[in-house]
Protein backbone atom coordinates (compact mmCIF):
# COMPACT_ATOMS: atom_id res chain seq x y z
CA UNK A 1 0.00 0.00 0.00
CA UNK A 2 1.18 3.60 -1.23
CA UNK A 3 1.80 6.51 1.49
CA UNK A 4 -1.41 8.14 -0.61
CA UNK A 5 -3.55 4.99 -0.69
CA UNK A 6 -2.42 4.69 3.65
CA UNK A 7 -4.01 8.29 4.30
CA UNK A 8 -6.51 7.94 2.02
CA UNK A 9 -7.87 4.88 4.36
CA UNK A 10 -7.22 6.14 7.43
CA UNK A 11 -8.82 9.68 6.21
CA UNK A 12 -12.15 7.63 5.27
CA UNK A 13 -12.34 4.81 7.04
CA UNK A 14 -15.63 2.25 6.25
CA UNK A 15 -18.16 3.27 8.76
CA UNK A 16 -21.52 1.66 10.07
CA UNK A 17 -24.79 2.28 11.33
CA UNK A 18 -24.98 5.61 13.13
CA UNK A 19 -21.84 6.81 12.46
CA UNK A 20 -22.21 6.45 8.37
CA UNK A 21 -25.72 7.99 8.95
CA UNK A 22 -23.98 10.88 10.62
CA UNK A 23 -21.25 11.05 8.57
CA UNK A 24 -23.98 11.39 5.59
CA UNK A 25 -25.75 13.74 7.22
CA UNK A 26 -21.98 15.87 7.31
CA UNK A 27 -21.98 15.45 3.46
CA UNK A 28 -25.15 16.84 2.78
CA UNK A 29 -24.24 19.89 4.96
CA UNK A 30 -21.37 20.04 3.58
CA UNK A 31 -22.71 20.24 -0.03
CA UNK A 32 -25.30 22.52 0.65
CA UNK A 33 -22.56 24.66 2.65
CA UNK A 34 -20.36 24.41 -0.85
CA UNK A 35 -23.64 25.49 -3.13
CA UNK A 36 -24.28 28.34 -1.10
CA UNK A 37 -20.67 29.41 -1.31
CA UNK A 38 -19.96 28.71 -4.45
CA UNK A 39 -23.38 31.22 -5.44
CA UNK A 40 -21.76 33.97 -3.54
CA UNK A 41 -18.77 33.71 -6.19
CA UNK A 42 -18.91 37.09 -8.56
CA UNK A 43 -18.34 35.53 -12.40
CA UNK A 44 -14.73 35.88 -12.70
CA UNK A 45 -14.04 33.36 -10.04
CA UNK A 46 -17.26 31.05 -11.06
CA UNK A 47 -15.75 30.73 -14.61
CA UNK A 48 -12.17 30.19 -12.69
CA UNK A 49 -13.68 27.01 -10.51
CA UNK A 50 -14.94 25.74 -13.28
CA UNK A 51 -11.70 25.77 -15.21
CA UNK A 52 -10.14 24.61 -12.48
CA UNK A 53 -12.15 21.37 -11.73
CA UNK A 54 -11.53 20.65 -15.14
CA UNK A 55 -8.25 21.05 -15.38
CA UNK A 56 -7.57 18.89 -11.83
CA UNK A 57 -10.27 15.60 -13.19
CA UNK A 58 -8.23 15.52 -16.29
CA UNK A 59 -4.91 16.04 -14.36
CA UNK A 60 -5.08 13.12 -12.72
CA UNK A 61 -5.31 10.76 -15.62
CA UNK A 62 -2.03 12.81 -17.00
CA UNK A 63 -0.21 12.72 -14.09
CA UNK A 64 -1.55 8.81 -14.11
CA UNK A 65 -0.20 8.54 -17.15
CA UNK A 66 3.50 10.27 -16.91
CA UNK A 67 4.78 9.40 -13.67
CA UNK A 68 7.43 7.10 -13.87
CA UNK A 69 5.79 3.13 -12.89
CA UNK A 70 7.73 0.48 -10.93
CA UNK A 71 8.57 -3.01 -12.22
CA UNK A 72 4.74 -3.93 -12.02
CA UNK A 73 3.77 -1.15 -14.36
CA UNK A 74 2.33 1.29 -11.40
CA UNK A 75 2.57 4.53 -9.85
CA UNK A 76 1.66 6.00 -7.07
CA UNK A 77 -1.55 7.04 -8.66
CA UNK A 78 -2.42 3.82 -10.52
CA UNK A 79 -4.43 2.21 -7.36
CA UNK A 80 -6.87 5.20 -7.54
CA UNK A 81 -7.36 4.66 -11.42
CA UNK A 82 -10.86 2.49 -10.61
CA UNK A 83 -12.35 4.51 -7.95
CA UNK A 84 -11.87 8.02 -10.07
CA UNK A 85 -13.15 5.53 -12.98
CA UNK A 86 -16.35 4.41 -10.82
CA UNK A 87 -16.61 8.45 -9.72
CA UNK A 88 -16.71 9.12 -13.76
CA UNK A 89 -19.12 6.38 -14.14
CA UNK A 90 -21.56 7.37 -11.50
CA UNK A 91 -21.45 10.89 -12.65
CA UNK A 92 -21.91 9.63 -16.19
CA UNK A 93 -25.18 7.66 -14.92
CA UNK A 94 -26.41 10.73 -12.53
CA UNK A 95 -26.76 12.73 -16.09
CA UNK A 96 -29.73 10.36 -17.40
CA UNK A 97 -31.71 11.71 -14.81
CA UNK A 98 -31.58 14.98 -16.86
CA UNK A 99 -32.78 12.73 -20.16
CA UNK A 100 -35.59 11.51 -17.97
CA UNK A 101 -36.99 14.41 -16.24
CA UNK A 102 -36.85 16.14 -19.88
CA UNK A 103 -39.12 13.25 -21.44
CA UNK A 104 -41.25 13.57 -18.26
CA UNK A 105 -41.51 17.08 -18.50
CA UNK A 106 -42.53 17.46 -22.21
CA UNK A 107 -44.74 14.50 -22.10
CA UNK A 108 -46.00 15.02 -19.15
CA UNK A 109 -46.98 18.78 -20.07
CA UNK A 110 -48.73 17.08 -23.27
CA UNK A 111 -50.78 14.54 -21.01
CA UNK A 112 -52.01 17.23 -18.34
CA UNK A 113 -52.65 20.11 -21.23
CA UNK A 114 -54.71 17.02 -23.14
CA UNK A 115 -52.56 18.50 -26.03
CA UNK A 116 -52.91 16.51 -29.54
CA UNK A 117 -51.17 12.86 -29.39
CA UNK A 118 -51.04 13.39 -25.52
CA UNK A 119 -52.47 9.17 -25.31
CA UNK A 120 -49.07 8.49 -27.17
CA UNK A 121 -47.32 10.17 -23.82
CA UNK A 122 -49.17 8.99 -21.48
CA UNK A 123 -47.98 5.48 -22.90
CA UNK A 124 -44.50 6.85 -23.24
CA UNK A 125 -44.44 7.64 -19.67
CA UNK A 126 -46.32 3.82 -18.53
CA UNK A 127 -43.96 2.31 -20.64
CA UNK A 128 -41.00 3.83 -19.44
CA UNK A 129 -42.41 3.39 -15.65
CA UNK A 130 -43.41 -0.48 -16.19
CA UNK A 131 -40.30 -1.43 -17.93
CA UNK A 132 -37.78 0.46 -15.23
CA UNK A 133 -39.84 -0.57 -11.86
CA UNK A 134 -40.33 -4.25 -13.59
CA UNK A 135 -36.07 -4.33 -14.73
CA UNK A 136 -35.14 -3.35 -11.37
CA UNK A 137 -37.78 -4.41 -8.90
CA UNK A 138 -38.41 -8.11 -10.92
CA UNK A 139 -35.94 -9.07 -12.98
CA UNK A 140 -35.85 -12.30 -12.64
CA UNK A 141 -39.92 -12.55 -13.34
CA UNK A 142 -41.24 -13.98 -16.32
CA UNK A 143 -42.93 -10.45 -16.97
CA UNK A 144 -40.11 -8.83 -17.12
CA UNK A 145 -38.06 -11.53 -19.59
CA UNK A 146 -40.97 -11.40 -21.80
CA UNK A 147 -41.08 -8.17 -22.19
CA UNK A 148 -37.85 -7.56 -22.71
CA UNK A 149 -37.28 -10.48 -25.17
CA UNK A 150 -40.82 -10.35 -26.55
CA UNK A 151 -41.60 -6.96 -26.72
CA UNK A 152 -38.56 -4.50 -26.23
CA UNK A 153 -35.92 -6.84 -28.53
CA UNK A 154 -38.62 -7.00 -31.00
CA UNK A 155 -39.77 -3.34 -31.03
CA UNK A 156 -35.34 -2.90 -31.41
CA UNK A 157 -34.91 -5.19 -34.31
CA UNK A 158 -37.98 -3.97 -36.66
CA UNK A 159 -37.19 -0.19 -35.93
CA UNK A 160 -33.87 -0.94 -37.39
CA UNK A 161 -34.97 -3.67 -40.26
CA UNK A 162 -37.58 -0.95 -41.64
CA UNK A 163 -33.97 1.03 -42.46
CA UNK A 164 -33.09 -1.57 -44.58
CA UNK A 165 -35.75 -0.50 -46.74
CA UNK A 166 -34.96 2.93 -46.41
CA UNK A 167 -31.09 1.88 -46.96
CA UNK A 168 -32.74 0.81 -50.29
CA UNK A 169 -33.75 3.93 -51.78
CA UNK A 170 -30.91 5.48 -50.34
CA UNK A 171 -28.88 3.20 -52.41
CA UNK A 172 -30.80 4.10 -55.39
CA UNK A 173 -29.84 7.21 -55.06
CA UNK A 174 -25.58 6.49 -53.91
CA UNK A 175 -25.25 4.35 -57.01
CA UNK A 176 -26.05 5.97 -59.45
CA UNK A 177 -23.15 5.99 -61.56
CA UNK A 178 -21.99 9.86 -62.49
CA UNK A 179 -18.31 9.54 -61.61
CA UNK A 180 -15.75 7.78 -60.50
CA UNK A 181 -15.91 7.91 -57.07
CA UNK A 182 -19.88 7.18 -57.17
CA UNK A 183 -18.44 3.76 -59.23
CA UNK A 184 -16.07 2.73 -56.71
CA UNK A 185 -18.84 2.69 -54.19
CA UNK A 186 -21.13 0.96 -55.98
CA UNK A 187 -18.87 -2.36 -57.00
CA UNK A 188 -17.43 -2.25 -53.43
CA UNK A 189 -20.87 -2.48 -52.15
CA UNK A 190 -22.45 -4.75 -54.46
CA UNK A 191 -19.31 -7.09 -53.84
CA UNK A 192 -19.84 -6.85 -50.71
CA UNK A 193 -23.01 -7.51 -50.31
CA UNK A 194 -22.99 -10.31 -53.33
CA UNK A 195 -20.12 -12.20 -51.00
CA UNK A 196 -22.47 -12.38 -47.91
CA UNK A 197 -25.58 -14.21 -49.53
CA UNK A 198 -25.74 -17.44 -50.76
CA UNK A 199 -26.75 -16.29 -54.50
CA UNK A 200 -23.68 -14.35 -54.82
CA UNK A 201 -21.75 -17.22 -53.38
CA UNK A 202 -23.59 -19.49 -56.01
CA UNK A 203 -22.31 -17.52 -59.17
CA UNK A 204 -18.83 -18.70 -58.36
CA UNK A 205 -19.11 -21.68 -56.47
CA UNK A 206 -17.58 -23.63 -59.38
CA UNK A 207 -14.26 -21.99 -58.76
CA UNK A 208 -11.81 -23.67 -56.19
CA UNK A 209 -12.03 -22.85 -52.59
CA UNK A 210 -8.18 -23.27 -51.99
CA UNK A 211 -5.28 -24.45 -53.66
CA UNK A 212 -5.39 -22.41 -56.55
CA UNK A 213 -4.62 -18.53 -57.68
CA UNK A 214 -8.11 -18.84 -59.37
CA UNK A 215 -9.62 -19.01 -55.48
CA UNK A 216 -9.22 -15.09 -55.23
CA UNK A 217 -11.99 -14.76 -58.06
CA UNK A 218 -14.42 -16.33 -55.76
CA UNK A 219 -16.83 -13.62 -54.66
CA UNK A 220 -16.85 -14.34 -51.02
CA UNK A 221 -13.06 -14.26 -50.97
CA UNK A 222 -13.12 -10.62 -52.99
CA UNK A 223 -15.61 -9.64 -50.31
CA UNK A 224 -13.52 -10.56 -47.62
CA UNK A 225 -10.37 -8.92 -49.22
CA UNK A 226 -12.29 -5.59 -49.68
CA UNK A 227 -12.99 -5.67 -46.48
CA UNK A 228 -9.75 -6.95 -45.01
CA UNK A 229 -7.29 -5.31 -46.78
CA UNK A 230 -8.98 -2.13 -48.95
CA UNK A 231 -11.43 -1.23 -46.23
CA UNK A 232 -9.87 -1.65 -42.80
CA UNK A 233 -6.42 0.63 -43.45
CA UNK A 234 -8.91 3.38 -44.65
CA UNK A 235 -10.99 2.85 -41.81
CA UNK A 236 -8.05 2.89 -39.62
CA UNK A 237 -6.68 6.18 -42.04
CA UNK A 238 -10.17 7.81 -40.53
CA UNK A 239 -9.33 6.62 -37.06
CA UNK A 240 -5.73 8.25 -36.57
CA UNK A 241 -7.52 11.30 -37.71
CA UNK A 242 -9.95 11.15 -35.25
CA UNK A 243 -7.23 10.14 -32.57
CA UNK A 244 -5.27 13.23 -33.47
CA UNK A 245 -8.27 15.27 -33.64
CA UNK A 246 -9.23 13.89 -30.27
CA UNK A 247 -6.46 14.50 -28.53
CA UNK A 248 -6.09 18.36 -29.71
CA UNK A 249 -10.05 18.48 -28.43
CA UNK A 250 -9.06 17.47 -25.09
CA UNK A 251 -5.86 19.29 -25.02
CA UNK A 252 -8.39 22.13 -25.69
CA UNK A 253 -11.20 21.34 -23.32
CA UNK A 254 -8.46 20.26 -20.45
CA UNK A 255 -6.68 23.79 -20.45
CA UNK A 256 -10.35 25.67 -21.36
CA UNK A 257 -9.20 27.07 -24.63
CA UNK A 258 -12.12 25.64 -26.08
CA UNK A 259 -14.37 28.06 -27.68
CA UNK A 260 -18.23 27.93 -28.68
CA UNK A 261 -21.56 28.18 -27.46
CA UNK A 262 -20.75 25.76 -23.99
CA UNK A 263 -17.67 27.20 -23.58
CA UNK A 264 -18.08 31.20 -24.07
CA UNK A 265 -20.91 31.29 -22.10
CA UNK A 266 -20.45 33.63 -19.12
CA UNK A 267 -20.72 31.75 -15.72
CA UNK A 268 -21.86 34.73 -14.63
CA UNK A 269 -25.14 35.13 -16.62
CA UNK A 270 -27.01 34.19 -14.67
CA UNK B 1 -37.27 -26.28 -19.72
CA UNK B 2 -35.55 -23.93 -22.78
CA UNK B 3 -34.13 -20.88 -22.64
CA UNK B 4 -36.32 -19.63 -25.25
CA UNK B 5 -39.83 -20.49 -23.23
CA UNK B 6 -38.40 -19.22 -20.05
CA UNK B 7 -38.27 -15.72 -21.54
CA UNK B 8 -41.31 -15.59 -23.64
CA UNK B 9 -44.70 -15.60 -23.00
CA UNK B 10 -47.41 -16.26 -25.34
CA UNK B 11 -49.05 -11.76 -24.53
CA UNK B 12 -45.60 -11.08 -24.96
CA UNK B 13 -45.27 -12.89 -28.09
CA UNK B 14 -48.50 -10.91 -29.86
CA UNK B 15 -47.76 -7.65 -28.37
CA UNK B 16 -44.17 -7.68 -30.04
CA UNK B 17 -45.93 -9.60 -33.25
CA UNK B 18 -48.15 -6.73 -33.19
CA UNK B 19 -45.79 -4.03 -32.42
CA UNK B 20 -43.27 -5.67 -34.99
CA UNK B 21 -46.16 -5.13 -37.97
CA UNK B 22 -47.22 -1.66 -36.66
CA UNK B 23 -43.43 -0.41 -36.60
CA UNK B 24 -43.49 -1.74 -40.11
CA UNK B 25 -46.48 0.11 -41.48
CA UNK B 26 -44.27 2.90 -41.93
CA UNK B 27 -42.43 1.43 -44.81
CA UNK B 28 -46.24 2.43 -46.62
CA UNK B 29 -46.60 5.94 -44.67
CA UNK B 30 -46.45 7.13 -41.54
CA UNK B 31 -49.71 6.27 -39.76
CA UNK B 32 -51.25 6.74 -36.09
CA UNK B 33 -50.64 3.43 -35.14
CA UNK B 34 -46.96 3.59 -36.36
CA UNK B 35 -46.66 6.41 -33.96
CA UNK B 36 -48.27 5.01 -31.41
CA UNK B 37 -46.05 1.99 -31.02
CA UNK B 38 -43.20 4.48 -31.80
CA UNK B 39 -43.91 5.66 -28.47
CA UNK B 40 -43.97 2.94 -26.35
CA UNK B 41 -40.64 1.92 -27.99
CA UNK B 42 -39.22 5.07 -26.97
CA UNK B 43 -40.79 4.61 -23.46
CA UNK B 44 -39.24 0.92 -23.11
CA UNK B 45 -36.03 2.04 -24.51
CA UNK B 46 -35.46 4.48 -21.70
CA UNK B 47 -37.48 2.59 -18.91
CA UNK B 48 -34.31 -0.38 -19.80
CA UNK B 49 -31.80 2.41 -20.07
CA UNK B 50 -33.06 3.47 -16.64
CA UNK B 51 -32.60 0.22 -14.90
CA UNK B 52 -29.28 -0.80 -16.58
CA UNK B 53 -28.06 2.75 -15.26
CA UNK B 54 -29.39 1.10 -12.19
CA UNK B 55 -28.47 -2.24 -11.71
CA UNK B 56 -25.12 -1.80 -13.76
CA UNK B 57 -23.57 1.06 -12.35
CA UNK B 58 -25.74 3.18 -9.72
CA UNK B 59 -26.36 0.29 -7.80
CA UNK B 60 -22.69 -1.69 -7.60
CA UNK B 61 -20.65 1.30 -7.87
CA UNK B 62 -22.58 4.06 -5.80
CA UNK B 63 -25.57 3.05 -3.23
CA UNK B 64 -23.63 -0.92 -2.30
CA UNK B 65 -20.22 1.12 -1.62
CA UNK B 66 -21.80 3.85 0.10
CA UNK B 67 -24.76 2.03 2.11
CA UNK B 68 -23.26 -1.51 2.53
CA UNK B 69 -19.63 -1.23 2.42
CA UNK B 70 -20.26 1.98 4.78
CA UNK B 71 -17.37 4.15 2.74
CA UNK B 72 -19.29 7.55 3.12
CA UNK B 73 -17.01 9.81 0.38
CA UNK B 74 -19.66 8.44 -2.13
CA UNK B 75 -22.25 10.78 -0.50
CA UNK B 76 -20.15 13.58 -1.35
CA UNK B 77 -19.83 12.25 -5.01
CA UNK B 78 -24.14 11.69 -5.41
CA UNK B 79 -23.92 15.75 -4.04
CA UNK B 80 -21.40 16.48 -7.20
CA UNK B 81 -23.58 14.80 -9.19
CA UNK B 82 -26.57 16.41 -8.54
CA UNK B 83 -24.85 19.45 -9.83
CA UNK B 84 -26.08 18.78 -13.16
CA UNK B 85 -29.96 19.09 -12.08
CA UNK B 86 -29.16 22.96 -11.06
CA UNK B 87 -29.43 23.54 -15.23
CA UNK B 88 -33.20 23.91 -14.15
CA UNK B 89 -32.78 26.46 -11.93
CA UNK B 90 -32.52 30.02 -13.75
CA UNK B 91 -30.36 31.11 -10.96
CA UNK B 92 -28.37 28.12 -9.99
CA UNK B 93 -27.90 27.03 -13.66
CA UNK B 94 -24.17 27.84 -13.76
CA UNK B 95 -22.65 25.62 -11.32
CA UNK B 96 -23.92 22.38 -13.36
CA UNK B 97 -21.07 23.58 -15.49
CA UNK B 98 -18.63 22.19 -12.51
CA UNK B 99 -20.27 18.84 -13.39
CA UNK B 100 -20.12 18.59 -16.71
CA UNK B 101 -16.77 20.35 -16.56
CA UNK B 102 -15.43 17.37 -14.70
CA UNK B 103 -16.91 15.07 -16.52
CA UNK B 104 -14.85 16.32 -19.53
CA UNK B 105 -12.05 16.93 -17.71
CA UNK B 106 -12.15 12.90 -16.90
CA UNK B 107 -12.98 12.71 -20.99
CA UNK B 108 -9.89 14.41 -21.70
CA UNK B 109 -7.48 13.16 -19.16
CA UNK B 110 -8.52 9.61 -20.49
CA UNK B 111 -8.29 10.94 -24.25
CA UNK B 112 -4.48 10.72 -23.20
CA UNK B 113 -4.49 7.51 -22.31
CA UNK B 114 -6.24 5.93 -25.15
CA UNK B 115 -3.84 7.44 -27.42
CA UNK B 116 -1.23 5.76 -25.90
CA UNK B 117 -2.82 2.40 -25.65
CA UNK B 118 -4.58 2.11 -28.24
CA UNK B 119 -3.50 4.15 -31.33
CA UNK B 120 -0.07 4.36 -30.88
CA UNK B 121 0.38 0.38 -30.81
CA UNK B 122 -1.91 0.28 -33.77
CA UNK B 123 0.12 3.08 -35.82
CA UNK B 124 2.98 0.47 -34.54
CA UNK B 125 0.48 -2.33 -36.27
CA UNK B 126 0.10 -0.36 -39.57
CA UNK B 127 3.41 -0.31 -40.84
CA UNK B 128 3.39 -4.08 -42.23
CA UNK B 129 6.17 -6.29 -43.04
CA UNK B 130 6.99 -5.96 -47.30
CA UNK B 131 9.43 -8.82 -47.56
CA UNK B 132 7.60 -11.57 -45.57
CA UNK B 133 9.69 -15.08 -45.05
CA UNK B 134 7.42 -18.15 -44.88
CA UNK B 135 7.57 -18.26 -41.06
CA UNK B 136 5.10 -14.98 -41.02
CA UNK B 137 2.79 -16.64 -42.63
CA UNK B 138 -0.61 -17.29 -40.38
CA UNK B 139 -1.52 -20.70 -40.47
CA UNK B 140 -4.48 -22.22 -42.91
CA UNK B 141 -4.35 -18.80 -44.58
CA UNK B 142 -3.64 -20.25 -47.84
CA UNK B 143 -1.35 -17.14 -49.29
CA UNK B 144 2.12 -17.38 -50.42
CA UNK B 145 4.77 -14.94 -49.12
CA UNK B 146 3.85 -12.97 -52.35
CA UNK B 147 0.55 -12.38 -51.50
CA UNK B 148 1.04 -11.25 -48.08
CA UNK B 149 3.22 -8.76 -49.22
CA UNK B 150 1.53 -7.09 -51.78
CA UNK B 151 -1.16 -7.18 -49.35
CA UNK B 152 1.07 -5.56 -46.82
CA UNK B 153 1.93 -3.16 -49.31
CA UNK B 154 -1.39 -2.15 -50.56
CA UNK B 155 -2.62 -1.79 -46.92
CA UNK B 156 0.45 0.72 -46.26
CA UNK B 157 0.08 2.63 -49.37
CA UNK B 158 -3.73 3.22 -48.90
CA UNK B 159 -3.61 3.98 -45.27
CA UNK B 160 -0.49 6.59 -46.53
CA UNK B 161 -2.77 7.66 -49.41
CA UNK B 162 -6.07 8.45 -46.94
CA UNK B 163 -4.18 9.83 -44.14
CA UNK B 164 -2.82 12.84 -47.12
CA UNK B 165 -5.96 12.97 -47.93
CA UNK B 166 -7.43 14.26 -44.53
CA UNK B 167 -4.11 16.16 -44.34
CA UNK B 168 -5.52 20.11 -44.39
CA UNK B 169 -2.56 21.67 -42.96
CA UNK B 170 -1.23 23.07 -45.89
CA UNK B 171 -2.71 23.35 -49.41
CA UNK B 172 -2.12 20.38 -51.55
CA UNK B 173 -0.53 22.12 -54.63
CA UNK B 174 2.36 19.44 -54.72
CA UNK B 175 1.59 17.07 -57.62
CA UNK B 176 2.36 13.94 -55.89
CA UNK B 177 0.80 15.34 -52.60
CA UNK B 178 -2.48 15.99 -54.82
CA UNK B 179 -1.72 12.72 -56.59
CA UNK B 180 -2.01 10.90 -53.47
CA UNK B 181 -4.56 12.89 -51.87
CA UNK B 182 -7.09 11.80 -55.53
CA UNK B 183 -6.05 8.30 -54.86
CA UNK B 184 -6.94 8.51 -51.41
CA UNK B 185 -10.39 9.87 -51.68
CA UNK B 186 -10.94 6.75 -54.49
CA UNK B 187 -10.01 4.54 -51.87
CA UNK B 188 -12.36 6.05 -49.28
CA UNK B 189 -15.04 5.40 -51.33
CA UNK B 190 -14.07 1.64 -52.06
CA UNK B 191 -13.74 1.30 -47.99
CA UNK B 192 -17.61 3.52 -48.03
CA UNK B 193 -19.01 1.04 -50.40
CA UNK B 194 -17.70 -1.99 -48.39
CA UNK B 195 -19.26 -0.22 -45.11
CA UNK B 196 -22.31 0.75 -46.94
CA UNK B 197 -22.23 -3.33 -48.27
CA UNK B 198 -21.96 -4.62 -44.79
CA UNK B 199 -24.44 -1.82 -43.36
CA UNK B 200 -27.08 -3.13 -45.60
CA UNK B 201 -26.67 -6.91 -45.58
CA UNK B 202 -27.13 -6.27 -41.14
CA UNK B 203 -30.55 -4.39 -41.84
CA UNK B 204 -31.30 -7.22 -44.13
CA UNK B 205 -30.16 -9.73 -41.46
CA UNK B 206 -32.54 -8.07 -39.11
CA UNK B 207 -35.06 -7.95 -41.40
CA UNK B 208 -34.83 -11.70 -41.67
CA UNK B 209 -34.54 -12.47 -37.81
CA UNK B 210 -38.26 -10.33 -37.96
CA UNK B 211 -39.85 -11.98 -40.56
CA UNK B 212 -39.03 -15.64 -38.65
CA UNK B 213 -40.03 -14.27 -35.41
CA UNK B 214 -43.72 -13.48 -37.04
CA UNK B 215 -43.91 -16.76 -39.04
CA UNK B 216 -42.27 -19.36 -36.20
CA UNK B 217 -42.63 -17.10 -33.09
CA UNK B 218 -45.87 -15.83 -33.26
CA UNK B 219 -47.83 -17.95 -35.77
CA UNK B 220 -46.02 -21.09 -35.86
CA UNK B 221 -45.07 -21.69 -39.17
CA UNK B 222 -42.18 -24.18 -39.76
Amino acid sequence: MNPIQSFLSRAFPALHGGALAGAVAGCVVACVVAVLILQALPGKARKAVIAAVTFVAGLFYALEFFLPANGQDENILTFAVPTVGNVTNVLGGMTLGLGVLSLIRIHGANVVKVKSGWENSALLLTSMVVMAVAGIKFEQTLFYRSLFRDVLNSFDAAMFAVLAFFIVSAAYRAFRIKSAEATLLMVAALVVMLGQIPIGQYLTHWLPVKGSYLSLLRLDNISNWLLTTVNAPAQRAIGFGLGIGGLAIALRIWLSLERGAYFEAKADES
Amino acid sequence: MDTASTWSHPIGVWFGAIGTLALFSLIYRENRVYRLFEHIFIGLAAGYLIKTTWTEVLGPQWFTPLFRDGQWPWALVAGFGLLFYTIFSKKHSWMSRIAIGTLMGFAAGQAFQTTASDYIPQIRRSFKPLYVTPEMIPTGSGLTTLGIGLNNLLFVFIMVTVLTYFFFSFEQKNKVVAASARTGRLMLMFAFGAIFGSTVMARMALLIDRVWFLMHNWLHLQ
